[in-house]
Formats: C-alpha cells, sequence, structure tokens
C-alpha cells in the first residue's frame, strides 16, 4: 500500500488536511436553507404554493442559497426529529410551513441558537424564531366581491374543512367582501372535516348547488369541489393555487398565495447577517395574496371594480375587519368605527352575520 | 322532502358506494379463498394513478381503466409472491402493501397533480332514465357503475351457484382437506388475490376517472380499509355486501347532507356514522342463537399461512 511506510503523523496530518484543502476549493459556502412541509406536495394547494416560492429563491438567488425541501412530515414526533436532523446537519435557515409545527420548532429552536427557524402561520417568537403569515383574508375578501356581483340566486357556497381561525377568518373576510356589494347575500357552509378527503369535497360542493348557491369556494387540498361546481354550471373560486385547469368553464377566479417576497426579504436578510425575530404579516401591498386566472366569461366591470378594492386596500383600508361587525346572533362583536386588531385576527372563532351554517 | 331531493340522495348514495362494492367484491373472494390481503388501499391508489395517467396521456378512458385493473393485478401480484410463494406472513404483508402501493402512486401521480381529465360521461338508457325517483339512479349511471353491478351478479354466480365457488370455499376453509381431494390450491389462491387486485383497482379507477377526475395523493382516503370491514359486516355474503357498500357509503356523506339541510347537530358526531352503523350491525350479527355460527361464516382458514406438508 501507498500508506505503508508512512509515518504515523504525516498520515494524521494528511487526514486533519484534507476537509481544510475540500473548503479551500470553494470559496463562497451557500446559505444551506431547509423547508419542512407538513402536507405532501402532491396533494396541490398550501404545500404547493410554498414549494413554487422555493423555485422561484433558487432562480433569485443563484448560487448564493442552496435550498432543500421535506414534504409529508408529521408534526408529531416526527417533527422534532426531523428539525434537529437538519440543524444538526448545518442548515442555517429552516422554514416550517405549517401551523401545526409550532411546538416542535418552540421545543428544538433552544438547543441551536445559531440556527435560524421561521414558522409559518404561528405567534411565538424568541431570539431565533420568526414568524411570518400572510393576509390571505384579504384576497378573500375581493374574491367575495366578485361573487356577489356574479350571483344572481344570492346564494354563496362555501366547502370547508376544519373550523380553525385560519379557515374562519378566510369564511368571514369573503362574507364581508360579498355584503359590500349586496347585504343580503347569503353564504351556505358544508364543513368536510377532511383537508384533502376529495369525494367529500366533491359531494359538499353539489349539495351546496343543489341548495341555490351559484358561486362555490372552498378551503381544501383538492380541486374536486372546483370540478363539481363546473360540472354543475355554477361559478367556482379557486383557493391557495391556481385551479382555473378544474373549471374549463366558468371559472371566476382563484386566490393564491405568493411567499416568495417574504422568502426573497428574510433570505436577504440572513445572507446579510441582519436578521432580527419578527412576526411578518404581508398582504396585497406586497402582492402577497393573489387573485390570479380569471375567468374568459367573467364580465369586466367585475374585475374592474375588485381592481379598484384592491388599490383602496393597498392606499388606505388594509382591514376589510372594521366595526360594526355582528355575529351568527346578531350579538355585536366589534364596535364601530374600530378595526380588528392582528390578535383579534389570529384567534377569530366566531361568524359574521350572513353565514348559514353552525360553527361546528 | 321532495323527490328531487330523494333523487339527488339517491344518486349521491350509488356514487360514493360504488368504490366500496368494487373493492369489497375483491376482497370477499379473496377472503373466501383463505387469503386476508389487507394492502387493498395500496392496490386502489395503484389502480387510481395509472388510470388516471394513462387516461390523461391518450385521452382514452376504456384504455385508463384497462390499464387501471391491470395496475391493481400487478400491486397483488407482489402480495401473492411475497405471501403466497414465500408464505410470509399475510397481516404483515398487506399493511406492507398499503404503504408500499401508497409511496408509489403518490411518487408516479406527482407530475400528475392539479392535471383535469373530463369525466367518465354517463350512459342514459332513453326512456328508463327519465322514471321519477329510480330513474335516474338505475339507468342514467356511468360504465363502472353498470360495471359493477354486473360484477356483483357474477360474484354472486361464482360463490353462491357455481362449482368454482365451491372450490374457492373449500380452500379457504380447510386448504389441507381440498389438497387431498385434488383441488389445486396454490392456483386458485392465487387467481383470488389476482381477482382482488383487479377489482381493487377498477375501484382506484372509478375514483379518479369519475368520483372526481383528478388525481390528488391519498385519493382513497381509507376507503380500502371500508371496504375490509364492509366484507366482515357483509359476513361474506355478496347481497349483503352490496346493501352494505350503499349504506356504507351513504353513512359516509351523511354529515354533509345533514349540514345542507340545516340540522344542527355536530359534524364531528356525524362522521362516526359509519363506524357506528358497523357496531350496530356486528352486535346484531353476533346475537348468541341458533343460526349463528351459520350467519358469521367466516373462513376458517382466513389469513393462515398454507402448508402441504403439514398433514
Amino acid at each position: 500500500m501507498f500508506f505503508r511506510n508512512t509515518p504515523i503523523w504525516l498520515r494524521i496530518a494528511l487526514l486533519l488536511a484534507l476537509p481544510t484543502s475540500l473548503f479551500a476549493q470553494q470559496p463562497i459556502e451557500p446559505l444551506q436553507v431547509a423547508f419542512l412541509h407538513e402536507n405532501p406536495v402532491g396533494e396541490g394547494g398550501w404545500t404547493l404554493s410554498h414549494e413554487k416560492s422555493r423555485a422561484q429563491i433558487d432562480e433569485y438567488f443563484g448560487e448564493l442559497v442552496q435550498t432543500s425541501a421535506l414534504d409529508g412530515v408529521n408534526p408529531g414526533v416526527d417533527a422534532e426529529r426531523v428539525m434537529t436532523q437538519l440543524a444538526r446537519e448545518g442548515k442555517q435557515l429552516i422554514f416550517a410551513t405549517s401551523f401545526g409545527f409550532l411546538n416542535p420548532t418552540r421545543r428544538v429552536a433552544p438547543r441551536f441558537p445559531d440556527t435560524i427557524f421561521e414558522h409559518a402561520s404561528g405567534y411565538l417568537t424568541s431570539t431565533n424564531v420568526g414568524t411570518y403569515q400572510i393576509r390571505a383574508y384579504q384576497g378573500r375578501y375581493l374574491s367575495g366581491v366578485a361573487a356577489a356581483m356574479v350571483s344572481e340566486t344570492g346564494v354563496l357556497g362555501y366547502v370547508g374543512s376544519f373550523p380553525i381561525p385560519e379557515v374562519i377568518r378566510g369564511i368571514n373576510a369573503f362574507v364581508l367582501g360579498a355584503q359590500s356589494v349586496n347585504p343580503d347575500i347569503v353564504i351556505e357552509m358544508v364543513w368536510i372535516n377532511s383537508w384533502s378527503d376529495a369525494g367529500k369535497a366533491r359531494e359538499a360542493a353539489e349539495l351546496l348547488v343543489f341548495n341555490g348557491a351559484d358561486v362555490i369556494t372552498h378551503h381544501t387540498e383538492s380541486s374536486s369541489a372546483i370540478q363539481a361546481a363546473d360540472q354543475a354550471g355554477v361559478w367556482s373560486i379557486g383557493y391557495q393555487s391556481d385551479r382555473s385547469a378544474a373549471a374549463p368553464n366558468k371559472h371566476l377566479v382563484s386566490v393564491v398565495h405568493n411567499w416568495f417576497p417574504f422568502y426573497r426579504r428574510d433570505i436577504q436578510a440572513v445572507l446579510d447577517g441582519e436578521w432580527q425575530s419578527h412576526s411578518t404579516w404581508i398582504g396585497v401591498e406586497e402582492d402577497a395574496s393573489q387573485l390570479v386566472s380569471w375567468g374568459a366569461s367573467v364580465p369586466p366591470e367585475v374585475i374592474d371594480r375588485v381592481q379598484q378594492v384592491k388599490q383602496q386596500m393597498i392606499d388606505e383600508a388594509p382591514n376589510p375587519f372594521v366595526g360594526p361587525l355582528y355575529d351568527t346572533q346578531g350579538q355585536l362583536m366589534l364596535e364601530e368605527g374600530i378595526a380588528m386588531d392582528d390578535e383579534a385576527l389570529l384567534s377569530m372563532e366566531w361568524f359574521v352575520k350572513g353565514v348559514e351554517g353552525q360553527l361546528p | 322532502m321532495d323527490i328531487a331531493l330523494l333523487e339527488n340522495l339517491l344518486f349521491a348514495m350509488v356514487r360514493s358506494g360504488t368504490p366500496l362494492l368494487f373493492c369489497g367484491l375483491g376482497v370477499l373472494i379473496c377472503e373466501r379463498a383463505g387469503v386476508l390481503n389487507l394492502g387493498q388501499e395500496g392496490m386502489m391508489l395503484m389502480g387510481a394513478v395509472v388510470s388516471f395517467i394513462v387516461t390523461y396521456s391518450s385521452g382514452n378512458a376504456g384504455l385508463g381503466i384497462l390499464a387501471g385493473t391491470l395496475a391493481g393485478i400487478a400491486t397483488s401480484a407482489l402480495f401473492a409472491f411475497i405471501a403466497l410463494f414465500l408464505r410470509a406472513n399475510q397481516v404483515a404483508t398487506g399493511l406492507a402493501l398499503s404503504i408500499f402501493g401508497a409511496g408509489l402512486a403518490a411518487f408516479v401521480g406527482a407530475p400528475y397533480v392539479g392535471e383535469t381529465i373530463q369525466g367518465l360521461s354517463a350512459l342514459q338508457m332513453p326512456l328508463l332514465a327519465d322514471i321519477p325517483l329510480l330513474g335516474r339512479v338505475l339507468f342514467a349511471q356511468d360504465f363502472l357503475v353498470y360495471l359493477s353491478w354486473v360484477m356483483a351478479i357474477l360474484v354472486f354466480l361464482v360463490s353462491q351457484r357455481w362449482r368454482a365457488g365451491i372450490l374457492i370455499r373449500a380452500v379457504g376453509e380447510n386448504p389441507q382437506v381440498a389438497r387431498k381431494l385434488g383441488v389445486p390450491v396454490q392456483l386458485i389462491r392465487y387467481l383470488a388475490v389476482f381477482f382482488g387486485g383487479a377489482m381493487a383497482g377498477l375501484s382506484g379507477a372509478y375514483l379518479s376517472l369519475s368520483y372526481t377526475p383528478l388525481w390528488a395523493e391519498g385519493i382513497s382516503a381509507g376507503r380500502g380499509w371500508i371496504a375490509l370491514a364492509l366484507v366482515v359486516f357483509a359476513s361474506w355474503r355478496t347481497g349483503r355486501l352490496m346493501l352494505g357498500a350503499y349504506l356504507f357509503g351513504l353513512s359516509s356523506i351523511l354529515h354533509l347532507l345533514m349540514q345542507g339541510f340545516g340540522f344542527a347537530v355536530s359534524p364531528n358526531l356525524l362522521a362516526m356514522t359509519p363506524y357506528l352503523v358497523t357496531i350496530l350491525v356486528l352486535i346484531l350479527l353476533s346475537r348468541p342463537g341458533k343460526k349463528r355460527n351459520k350467519v358469521l361464516a367466516a373462513p376458517a382458514s382466513l389469513g393462515k399461512v398454507y402448508l402441504p406438508e403439514a398433514h
């Protein structure tokens, strides 16, 4: 063997020199960024919206950043193990993209003070943990305006998944948007108690159409509610990703999340060494909640009106939740002239007046 | 309740029961032959993803259905190789197949998420479809629903009327004795497993071509497991299986219907109805009495590894 006659100290020295010589070949170390998703990308929707933004990051930052993603991570014990593993592997910035990762993040982050953790749609921050969220309710509000303008029956249908604040906020914003056009409009709700059961979402949509709804929207992962609505010949509003392919005949619009503005800003801050803990909530002003793929048969005045309202939102009134607001029992929930603060928005657990169907 | 509502209800019941019926028929034959294949979910997902991809690429739904059936058979062949040829534990093999099939289907289907196809169109029978109440339910379904009825009749004939059914049952009750009588035990078990695979594949094809014409990961949403419970519920009888499939289908969407018609019942509570119904029927079926053993006729060798040398 080549090394047989080499003294032991030289062998050790060579061994030690090896890693440094490897590093020397690469003057710029790319920033290691990891993404952790709860649901598989394959289900479409939420996870897909993050993955699309990740692809934009790769393109924007090029060699400065190296990203990786893990999807289908169970938010229970799995997440804590996977996060620890990622931090040990030397990932410098970890995006945990689901609310369910709140506790794993809280437990793992203190053990790796040099790693930055970002938790989507959460509320806890610490020195190395930031949170970020999109004001998707703004897009919901705008789509409500459009829905009320095209509806002839005055009944809008909404396929819900689970009654968590995120979903309820979307429903309420949609209702307020619709009521800004037609104060008497009614929103029918059906909860399917699942994020991804495509069959149930379809049945729920058909039921809503049967009950007179002529615009259907959803807060579920698959596009089956949109598909069923289109087959039944009514308007549909897609959510989370562009669903227009599922509704070739009467797609109204899709409300999508655009995480790229936040990710770009956040990664830039880390690269510049200026990152600080934060609680970020971005909306239409940064194009984070977008309305895309207006259907070909949508009247132009609908699109114009929505554009106007959106501009108003950007310029003067970003928050559609302004009093007086009443719940379904007619109880005053927000005093006249007062805009709801972010804390109340985050913990919303009641329906505004105009929603038919109980909070399960 | 008006006629239109009732008609829609029956229609939705058949729609949501069809995947359960297909899969249940396969499980029934397979278990009659003494093989417990818990891999239904995996085979169903493989059937769903392959039939979707083939239909999407070729534009031919017939080809898609065929491919989905073959995919189901191919997945079941994996089970047959491990559990019948290598004689591994059937429960463990089936569970592994469910997990494997779900993963493979997700992997294969990843590029097709968000794509859509034209769903199977209803084949309306003139005049008959206009019969009030039952017309649309019985005579305006798509090809796969009709096929599920044909398969149900076939399975009924095979298991209750034809000689093949006696052979299948002999293999499932006591394979050693069946072998002594010259019955090709392994061959019958292979065929039963393949039939189960084909039915699970068709069930998947129905989901991704007709029920919700799209591909989403985990589109089966636990229907394979419900089908397994359904066969126990039906105590391995075709007639009861058909009834049970629609009953289970209806109860799985009952909580949506109740909400749609303004009944103030918690959807969480309503979502439990299929399971409550199962428990209730199991209690009814297992009442002590003279007919008990005949009613609860589980194949005696179900799930047991067959070793011809044992006798």
